[in-house]
């Protein structure tokens, strides 16, 4: 001890460190009590967790339900579900605003008033069944008396629903969802193989990208963001590069490498234009392509005859230099791939194929793989229908809407009331407040996804056999029914063949036959970890397979509680063994050079410019409608769902921040010229109809055209789906929305 | 009383301790372990991932980890020489686990049977990880070997050749059913081909996967054509190669008959994949039906799934077919483990093993080794010490060491109880 530390200070520093000591333990045990005492409170409640399946978008992805006393309060991605691995996308998310949409419908109802006006009468489920089978049985004896649209999905409980109808002699058509399955067709007519393509572009080192929503929903969303993020940044390989052509700034062009401005017209010009460097500079690999050419001979005279770069780029506005650049790119790279939105027209889908068999990216990794199945037979055009209804070219006695899917289409007809006009009685199942219910006379809600039997196949995404299947997540909330159970007591109540062709009694019954099934089929595994799965694939393709369940029931148990089965055997050599079949590949030969040009916003050739130094130019009038306006879906909207959900209004007009709105995108230079500034109110014209938006400035973007948001959706929709602003088709009048529209856009 | 059932018990000891001496000095000092064949050697790919070496390890996939692909690795020794190459790299795998904030699995004794098994059995079942068949090798091998001479191809009519068309097989793709069918028709096959002039096709592995890929090739059809088996049993393999009279004629290490090879000493033939195994039985299945006729008994014949049991027996047969030195055990338990470790002399830096509970056969031991690796490896660190690699054979010599030095701890035990232990040495 040292001789400054006197008694005084000895009891100072004592008595200091025995009142620290003391007041720390006596704070520990305040602390310890207040927690047991949080412990001790119920305000936690009892958290379980329950599967289901998304139904927002055709993806299929899996979702876990937390629910908190048996409430559902939260969505999150289903780890062990192959497409998802555990994530979900803003849509996935928000979809439990659905379950508890305040504007849902509660229950079966009747209309009292005239088409479109909101005065209906509650009916009970038998008056309801009884009331809708006497008008389905007065319509089965007419000829395509009965139209009945929904969705395009398949799966068992698509299966039962379409055998329904059949039954019924109705005439059945589907609005095609944006899925690998739209581009099937096309890659059939190149390669003969009956498909649905699979884009590899997890393993893929260059991606040339037509219009292909990559980052936001590309044919199955979660699935291509998940893929997106192995192309970026997987270990193993360098990071992938991305080259976006686009009519407008999509997210995918802002997280490109590089972003070329060109519309749908304007991309099958840059294709084939690329496809003519290729083999120009004898850049493809001609001996791989021999034996499958087809009428590679025909095709390659064609291209390098009339697609020049010079001429492409007269065309596109795309420089001849990037065009020699992307060519070269594309052949040097050691993966590369070409990919195409699924709502790409037949002439780029085919464009865009043709070059990916260029550079020899079939059954390749990081190419293209076919999966091939039963055919799908006459999946009818539900937007097609609707046209010829609206018309009266159809005048169906009964028009059965199984969503609002048709309606909300981008091509869809605007004016419902003639859809409305030439029916004798419209029926709607969907469970919202929507287009379809608008003008319908009828309403049969039936239960929303959480609270529905499951088993759908999922958008072709994962190279392998999948189906998603579960159980209930949730009781059901309102007087809504079962979608199986109410075409089983409809076919009770209609009697004969309608009658026979119902072979189950809800859609427990029809879950249930397709487990077994699987079960018996003796392949494949509930879903698992990536790892499992994988070993499964490996031990299928050496020829093996051991059972996952010690008995059919544990299967069946085992399928329902982790959300589906998977098959992960993928045979990549389909396409090749199809192209055999097939005599080799059939390219397209486009008829005729590029006939899209606009001079106006293209470079002139240097003929041109000679030309225009001899000739006096006339005085021309401005014209009335002076910009190309392009329609786009934003990812948030989901058009074969409910829109009413607040959470995804906020996601709209983002990173821009403008939630809520339409909103119109203009190059900076078109929006000075009319001193518009960003983020100014503006008012959109066209020959039929004004809308009102928002302005946002995008650089790049080509002068002369305007890029509008696509929210579909209005007065009917609910509360918050009324906030957002009027349907945009009605800029476009009868003609169709894909296509793009004359308008004039100025200040409001 | 209790003074004769201790003399009983004694006596029981002495004689056990000198059978164990009498075989071991009549094998040059090896005894063999007991050790139980798998029943599902697949049952250990849950393990696999279940204890987080999915994390660092991939089996035969492009993905890029942490620790080596042990699916390009074949495992082609014992069980227990798996086993002490698990033991070696303990430590780097500590670290790594350390790093990536991984805790250190623990397994007790039938996961690491599983564990080792399935290990073992990974190149088996996925032949595609070691050589894939190719099909244009396999037209060849087809046309080469006189295949094609008495089987229609495509562009034949069938009653130009007197064999069926192979067609059939298009959408079976185990290679146990090439197996099956080859070897229950080839009396049939040589029947023809003596009368044709042909001569017996002699195959390897590789050119029966090739011949196996042919046969599937052209198959358009999805998942859903596809016929599977299920995984052989060892187990099962072993009841069928008695019950079908193998036996008779092959010994395995030395028990059976004497008439044909004992297939206990050919370990490298039978740790290919199913096609070496495949073409290994067609080859000689020509030799078999004539010693077959010479006895006078009926051919065998097998199903697919008694096929596919028979080939994952000859391929396990091996693995738990150990014999081990225990006197080299004990110069290695000196050597290695004595530092911390005593048999009989109290704790030290480490447990007493002669009390350590539950070490009663060679896996209960290895997972005992590899539980407490973590807290070893520290001590060794602390120490300055090495840490002890055991070297192929090094972990069935200690394992019998210790089995060894437990039965007669046990049976002195016995002697003072009246209780008799069973031992893991046969």
């Amino acid at each position: 001890m040292s001789d400054n530390l006197t008694r005084r200070d000895f009891l100072l520093y004592g008595g200091a460190t025995i009142a620290g000591v003391t007041l720390g333990e006596l704070g520990r045990r305040t602390l310890a009590a207040a927690d047991a005492r949080a412990a001790a409170w119920p305000s936690r409640g009892v958290e379980t967790w329950a599967t289901t399946v998304c139904r927002e978008c055709a993806g299929g992805c899996g979702v876990r339900v937390r629910l908190m006393d048996g409430v559902p309060v939260k969505l999150e991605g289903n780890p062990l579900c192959p497409v998802a691995r555990g994530k979900l996308c803003a849509k996935g998310q928000a979809a439990i605003e659905s379950y508890y949409d305040p504007d849902r419908l509660v229950g079966p109802a009747r209309r009292t008033a005239r088409s479109g006006q909101p005065a209906w009468t509650r009916l009970t489920s038998t008056e309801a069944i009884a009331l809708a089978a006497e008008r389905l049985r007065q319509a089965i004896a007419t000829p395509a008396g009965i139209v009945v649209l929904a969705a395009d999905e398949r799966g068992p409980l698509a299966d039962a629903w379409t055998r329904f109808w059949r039954a019924a002699n109705a005439r059945l058509a589907w609005t095609p969802m944006p899925t690998a399955a739209r581009l099937g067709p096309r890659l059939e007519v190149l390669t003969g193989a009956q498909g649905d393509p699979v884009f590899d572009l997890e393993r893929a080192t260059y991606v040339l990208s037509f219009g292909a929503p990559i980052v936001e929903d590309w044919l199955s969303g979660v699935w291509t963001q998940r893929s997106f993020g192995r192309f970026r940044r997987g270990s193993g390989h360098a990071r992938g590069r991305l080259v976006q052509i686009d009519s407008r700034r999509s997210a995918t062009a802002r997280k490109a490498d590089e972003w070329l401005a060109a519309t749908v017209e304007q991309q099958v010009i840059l294709a084939y234009g690329v496809a003519s460097v290729l083999l120009r500079e004898n850049r493809v690999d001609r001996a791989k392509l021999e034996p499958l050419a087809g009428n590679f001979d025909a095709f390659e005279r064609q291209v390098t005859t009339y697609y020049t770069p010079d001429n492409v780029a007269s065309a596109t506005g795309v420089p001849v230099v990037t065009i020699l650049r992307l060519a070269r790119e594309l052949a040097s790279a050691s993966r590369p791939l070409v990919a195409v939105n699924a709502d790409a027209p037949a002439a780029l889908a085919d464009a865009v194929f043709t070059l990916d068999a260029l550079v020899g990216a079939f059954d390749r990794p990081g190419g293209v793989f076919a999966k091939t199945g039963d055919p799908v037979l006459d999946r009818a055009d539900a937007v097609e229908a609707l046209r010829d209804v609206a018309a009266g070219r159809l005048r169906p006695k009964v028009l059965v809407f199984g969503d609002s899917s048709p309606l909300r289409a981008l091509d869809a007809p605007a004016d419902a009331s003639a859809i409305a006009a030439n029916c004798d009685f419209v029926i709607s199942l969907s469970p919202y407040l929507d287009e379809s219910a608008a003008i319908a006379d009828f309403l049969l809600p039936v239960d929303v996804a959480i609270e529905s039997w499951q088993a759908m196949l999922p958008a072709t995404a994962v190279a392998a056999d999948l189906v998603a299947v579960t159980r209930p997540a949730v009781p059901r909330r309102l007087e809504t029914q079962d979608r199986a159970a109410l075409l089983q007591s409809l076919g009770t109540a209609i009697g004969g063949s309608v009658e026979a062709a119902c072979d189950w009694r809800s859609s427990e019954d029809v879950v249930g036959a397709e487990l077994k099934r699987l079960a018996r089929a003796a392949r494949g595994t509930p879903y698992a970890t990536t790892y499992e799965t994988n070993w499964v694939r490996q031990l299928e393709s050496g020829g093996w397979w051991a059972s996952p369940a010690d008995s059919e029931q544990e299967f069946v148990d085992r399928v329902l509680t982790v959300g589906g089965w998977i098959d992960p055997w993928f045979d990549p050599n389909q396409l090749t063994e199809a192209l055999h079949a097939h005599g080799g590949l059939a390219f397209p030969i486009p008829e005729s050079p590029p006939a899209v040009r606009d001079v106006a916003a293209s470079p002139a050739t240097s003929e041109e410019v000679a030309l225009a130094a001899d000739v006096v130019p006339a005085p021309v009038e401005p014209p009335r409608f002076p910009l190309k306006l392009f329609a786009f879906t934003p990812a948030t909207v989901n058009p074969a769902g409910n829109l009413n959900q607040p959470a995804l209004f906020e996601l709209l007009g983002q990173p821009e921040g403008k939630p809520w709105r339409l909103w119109v995108e203009l190059n900076p230079e078109t929006a000075a010229q009319q001193d518009i500034a960003n983020g100014a109110a503006v008012r959109i014209t066209s020959a039929h109809a004004s809308i009102d938006a928002v302005a946002v400035h995008v650089t790049g973007l080509p002068p002369e055209t305007a890029a509008l948001s696509f929210v579909p959706g209005g007065p009917t929709d609910g509360r918050w789906a009324r906030l957002v602003g009027p349907d945009v088709r009605q800029l476009w009048g009868e003609d169709p929305a894909s296509r793009p529209c004359a308008v004039r856009i100025a200040r409001s | 009383m209790t003074s004769v059932r201790t003399r009983r018990a004694w006596r029981a000891g002495f004689v056990l301790v000198s059978a164990v001496v009498l075989v071991a000095a009549a094998n040059d000092g090896s005894v063999p372990l007991s050790l139980e064949l798998p029943d599902n050697p697949t049952a250990g790919a849950h393990v696999f991932v279940e204890k987080n070496c999915v994390r660092c390890h991939a089996l035969g996939g492009d993905e890029t980890r942490v620790g080596p692909d042990l699916g390009r690795m074949h495992f082609r020794g014992t069980v227990l020489d798996l086993a002490g190459a698990f033991w070696n790299h303990a430590p780097v795998m500590r670290e790594k686990m350390q790093d990536l904030k991984i805790v250190p699995p623990r397994l007790d004794a039938r996961e690491m049977a599983d564990l080792m098994a399935f290990l073992t059995a990974y190149r088996y079942y996925l032949t595609e990880v070691g050589e894939p068949g190719t099909p244009s090798a396999g037209r060849v091998v087809f046309e080469t070997r006189g295949c094609a001479r008495c089987h229609p191809t495509n562009g034949d009519s069938t009653w130009e050749k007197p064999g069926p068309r192979l067609d059939r097989y298009r959408g079976n793709f185990s290679g146990i059913l090439l197996a099956q069918v080859m070897w229950n028709h080839s009396p049939e096959m040589a029947t023809v081909m003596h009368g044709s002039g042909v001569p017996w096709p002699r195959l390897n592995g590789r050119q029966m996967g090739d011949l196996l890929a042919y046969l599937q090739a052209g198959n358009a059809g999805t998942g859903r054509d596809r016929v599977y088996f299920e995984p052989g049993s060892p187990r099962r393999g072993r009841e069928q190669f008695a019950n079908k009279g193998c036996i008779r004629c092959h010994a395995i290490a030395g028990v059976g008959g004497k008439a044909a090879p004992d297939l206990g000493r050919r370990p490298r033939d039978l740790v290919g994949s199913v096609s070496s195994i495949a073409a290994l039985m067609w080859n000689h299945s020509q030799a078999m039906t004539m010693e077959f006729a010479r006895r006078g008994v009926p051919r065998v014949t097998f199903s697919g799934r008694e096929m596919a049991d028979i080939i994952a027996y000859l391929y396990f047969v091996n693995y738990a077919n150990v014999r081990a030195v225990p006197a080299h055990g004990g110069r290695l338990f000196v050597d290695k483990c004595s530092p911390c470790h005593s048999l009989g002399g109290g704790r030290r830096v480490g447990p007493d093993l002669q009390e350590a509970p539950q070490r009663g056969d060679p896996l209960a031991i290895i997972a005992a080794m590899w539980n407490h690796a973590a807290g070893m490896d520290q001590e060794l660190r602390r120490h300055g010490l090495a840490w002890p690699r055991l070297e192929p054979g090094d972990a069935a010599d200690l394992t019998a060491f210790l089995l060894n030095r437990r039965s007669a701890a046990s049976t002195a035990h016995a002697a003072a109880t009246g209780s008799v232990q069973p031992g893991g040495v046969r």
